[in-house]
């Protein structure tokens, strides 16, 4: 225990000698003085000569506001700086020292009692984007300075004889107090909360252009005489820049609105001028209206700011909640479903069982295990359609779809289905049907989907599917499906193709089902670019016509859609190694050598072949065999180095008959002699190939930052991390810019969407190419949009090392493989 | 009788699969993950291999491709099994290399189907 406490002394001692810490203080107590004196002799300069009375006291403002904007670790600078401030401005004016250091103690505490009252009740967490926020300031800055004007009040009436009452002076020294810190505490939070946050360059084009149109407004409002202004309400002029403020900008943007026509405000006041100037009214009426005036709009700009903010805030809330969703029936589907294979799987096994055993009383409870679990599977898999398609995660994947074949297939799954029911199944197709551009699986399941219903609801009836092809401005092609079973009256078909309702509530208990498969087949229709329709009467059948476009357009969306996949397979942009050699067998050899190390190989088999290959893939390193018939491998070099676009790629000789000498003098990098070391050529490639780090990794998870840094040294190229998009934007703040970002979507904090936000508008990141690796199931739109601001996005997934090795490889190619070559030589 | 190769991290699937194949007479052999199954469609050299795409270590996907650009292995058929239909999972699985593609559970008359034909056709190519 005294161990202990010896232990804290110690470090509570080491903090306090801190030098750092002492600078910390010390320079930041100055700037706030100067910052304090700056505004108080402003608030002096505005103050009515005659009356002795401000309008405002902003010096107020600024010590709370760095005070609440940095928290408890600032109070003894803001108290210092504070004192010292008052004190100077004041002997600057009167000399009373006594009640300049009453003073200077009222203006430091009142901030300091201000900044806890909102410590305590609102914690840590103050943000000009909530309302209790905002509130809680008008409040706090009211209290605060309530008390402090009780020793302003003395102050005047002991040193200054005064001849106003103590309670005017204390109204007075409240109302300006608080008016300064109501109008200059936000501006000052949000300035600091800005810093930290940095808004991008369109984001504060926006908000100055808010700014002044409010400043603007505010002066019309002001200056303009009075009978111009007869038919409008000067204040409501203020409303259309208010909102425009509030809703598109930061809060900060409201704060310096607000605190630029409270300044306008109190300068017209003090000097007479425009609509507070009116010289019949008396000095304290005019104020009054004045401090009525700053306080409305201040109010009126903050809290609306604060409502939009957390309208914002609980917007993009939302969205997170939808992704989870989303993300959670796609896990919840998958656990659901690998019981129900075990249960399908293993009653057929029994079926197949009993059947050797010759048990086979036993096989129609089993035969119903399986359907049953069957069923079960079909409303699974329908939920997670309609939920895919409800978040907007239905890819669209467009191919030819050969007609009849797969008419074919959707009669020979349905057949079994109507034999059961006692129905005729009737296909009319016309002739020449053709192929057709759609989503195959869709449109299967689509027209599966409307059998299956028309054949629950007919019983010793008779199906009728006819597909034609209706020529027009737009070729369609038209599939009619028509039974003769219960029907719908007018009430059912208007709910027909609504989720979750069946015609009946009934007929879920009569025919089972979830009342899915009609809403999913309608989207299904409209996403392919057609739609479906239904006419029925009750007791004469009904008839559902399905209309798709010959050819289902979505070009965008298609290529995108694949992209993950295509992704890890495409190793167009690993480091391109140009290998040559007339003999297939030390192809192979190569290959085999530079297996795992993620070089994209290209395969020359002459001199001639080598030059024209050379040409038009500009690999990133050659090696060359020198005994080559015709033109031999010195010729090939010797060519290389006199083509300009070629002269910078690097070459390594590779040959039984080792010359290092001539090698060297034709501009190889190096010789090597066959058979090839393979520790030496991977060695030599990892040199020639190396690039400019570091890759900056950002990523939350450490398990995966560690994959990640792994493979991506594995190419030759050191790693930064971070841990989460804020601390990446420090890390690119203070160190040069890295070869290539590495970012992960989902992170605390800030997330990479919000990263790139912040990123692309700083113009000195924008040759800075950025590889999103992303787990999340991204949909086309969001995959486009991702990619007109990042150059990848790579699926996590088993082969993300080889996937990030190639997109690495990609766009830290060029610049570096020359430059290395360059200072070699 | 063909020897097929059952790519299946699941084990009840992989017990109620091979199961039902053995007893329709195929030599059944079984890997884990994707990469065992890369492994092992080199060694056990099958005649064809039933695949499926979510698997540990290395998704079936990227087995079959690694399968599909080996070209001692390249013409082993491979059928792709996936959960479900409707995510896209029968165009990924072609993309990356399957000759064919099913969903679980299977329905075993229709996977022997697809899987005599594909055997036909090796045969015959």
């Amino acid at each position: 225990m005294p161990q202990n406490l010896r232990n804290r002394i110690r470090h509570q001692l080491s903090v306090a000698v801190d030098p750092a810490r002492w600078v910390g203080v010390i320079g930041l107590a100055v700037v706030i003085c100067i910052a304090y004196f700056l505004a108080a002799r402003l608030s002096l300069a505005l103050l009515n000569k005659a009356e002795g009375v401000a309008v405002f006291w902003p010096a107020a403002g600024v010590a709370a506001g760095v005070l609440i904007a940095l928290g408890p670790s600032a109070r003894l600078s803001v108290v210092a700086a504070t004192m010292a401030a008052t004190i100077v401005a004041n002997l600057l004016g009167d000399r009373n020292i006594w009640s300049t250091i009453l003073f200077a103690l009222c203006n430091a505490g009142e901030a300091v009692l201000t900044a806890w009252l909102i410590q305590y009740y609102l914690g840590s967490s103050f943000s000009l984007g909530r309302l209790r926020s905002v509130l809680g300031l008008v409040a706090a800055a009211f209290l605060g300075t309530a008390v402090s004007g009780i020793g302003g009040a003395i102050s005047f009436r002991l040193f200054h004889s005064s001849t106003t009452s103590m309670l005017a002076t204390w109204q007075q020294w409240v109302a300006s107090d608080g008016l300064g810190i109501i109008a200059v505490a936000p501006l000052v939070i949000g300035l600091a909360a800005a810093a930290r946050e940095r808004p991008s360059r369109s984001e504060l084009i926006e908000g100055a252009l808010a700014v002044a149109a409010l400043a603007l407004t505010g002066g019309l409002a002001i200056f303009l005489p009075p009978d111009l202004l007869a038919t409008v309400v000067p204040i409501a002029m203020l409303f259309p820049p208010l909102l425009w403020l509030a809703a598109r900008c930061r809060p900060v943007f409201a704060a310096a609105a607000a605190f630029i026509v409270s300044l306008l405000i109190v300068w017209t006041t003090t000097f007479g001028i425009g609509y507070f100037g009116n010289s019949s009214l008396p000095i304290g009426e005019r104020v009054l209206a004045a401090q009525a005036s700053i306080l409305l709009m201040t109010l009126g700009a903050l809290v609306l700011a604060a409502l939009f903010a957390e309208i914002r805030d609980k917007g993009q809330q939302l969205e997170i909640a939808s992704q989870h969703k989303s993300q959670f029936l796609a896990n919840m589907s998958h656990e659901l479903r690998t019981p129900l294979n075990a249960i399908i799987g293993y009653s057929e096994i029994l079926q197949e069982d009993v059947k050797e055993l010759g048990q086979d009383q036993l096989a129609p409870d089993l035969k119903r295990i399986e359907n049953a679990g069957r069923h079960l599977l079909g409303v699974i898999n329908d939920i997670l359609d309609l939920s895919k398609i409800e978040a907007g995660r239905m890819d669209v994947f467009l191919e030819d779809v050969e007609l009849v074949p797969l008419l074919d297939e959707v009669r020979s799954i349905i057949t079994p289905l109507t034999e059961k029911n006692g129905n005729t199944l009737d296909f009319r197709l016309s002739p020449k049907l053709g192929s057709l551009r759609t989503d195959r699986t869709k449109l299967k399941q689509s027209l599966l989907n409307v059998l299956s219903n028309g054949n629950k609801f007919t019983q010793n009836g008779r199906l009728t599917l006819v597909v034609e092809r209706i020529e027009g401005d737009r070729a369609m092609v038209r599939f009619v499906i028509s039974d003769t079973g219960i029907g719908m009256d007018e009430e059912q078909l208007g709910r027909l193709f609504q989720a979750f309702s069946q015609a009946d509530a009934s007929t879920t208990k009569k025919f089972g089902g979830t009342g899915l498969g009609l809403a999913i087949t309608r989207h299904f229709c409209r996403l392919l670019g057609g739609d479906i329709s239904v006419t029925s009467r009750r007791g004469e059948g009904s008839t559902f016509t399905i209309t798709l476009p010959d050819r289902a357009v979505a070009p965008a969306q298609i290529e995108a859609a694949k992209a993950p996949h295509h992704v890890s397979g495409d190793v167009n942009n690993a480091i391109t190694v140009l290998v040559v050699d007339d003999d297939p067998a030390a192809h192979d050899l190569l290959t085999a050598k530079l297996k795992g190390e993620s070089y994209r190989l290209v395969h020359a088999n002459s001199g001639e072949e080598a030059l024209e290959l050379a040409r038009k893939i500009q690999p990133d390193a050659i090696t060359l065999d020198v005994l080559m018939p015709k033109t031999d491998g010195w010729a090939v070099l010797s060519a290389l180095k006199a083509d300009r676009e070629l002269v910078d790629i690097p070459v390594v000789m590779v040959t039984v008959v080792p010359d290092r000498g001539l090698g060297l003098s034709l501009g190889a990098v190096d010789v090597l002699t066959k058979p090839v070391d393979r520790a030496q050529l991977t060695a030599l490639l990892h040199r020639l190939v190396r690039r400019e780090g570091p890759v900056l990794v950002v990523e939350d998870d450490a398990g995966t930052r560690e994959m990640v840094r792994h493979a991506v040294r594995k190419i030759g190229i050191t790693v930064a991390e971070a841990e989460n998009g804020r601390s990446a934007l420090i890390w690119l703040s203070n160190n040069p810019a890295p070869a290539a970002i590495l970012l992960d979507l989902m992170m605390p904090e800030m997330d990479g969407f919000e990263f790139l936000d912040t990123f692309k508008h700083n113009s000195d990141w924008h040759d800075i190419p950025v590889i999103v690796m992303t787990g999340m199931q991204l949909t086309a739109a969001e995959r486009d949009r991702l990619l007109s601001q990042v150059r990848k996005v790579i699926a996590k997934g088993a082969s993300i090392d080889v996937d990030i090795a190639a997109a690495i490889g990609g766009v830290v190619r060029r610049r570096s493989a020359r430059s290395v070559v360059k200072a070699a030589v | 009788m063909a020897k097929v190769l059952l790519v299946e991290d699941n084990e009840m699937n992989r017990d109620i699969l091979s199961r039902r194949l053995s007893r329709r007479g195929y030599v059944v052999v079984f890997a884990m993950d994707g990469q065992q199954g890369v492994e092992m469609a080199r060694s056990e050299k099958p005649d064809i291999i039933l695949m499926d795409m979510s698997l540990p270590v290395m998704d079936g996907w990227e087995a079959t491709r690694r399968v599909k650009s080996d070209n001692a292995m390249r013409n082993v058929p491979v059928i792709g099994l996936t959960a479900h239909a409707m995510s896209g999972d029968r165009e990924k699985a072609l993309e990356a290399g399957c000759d064919d593609y099913d969903t679980k559970p299977v329905e075993l008359d229709r996977l022997i189907e697809k899987m005599e034909q594909l055997l036909r056709e090796r045969q015959n190519g």
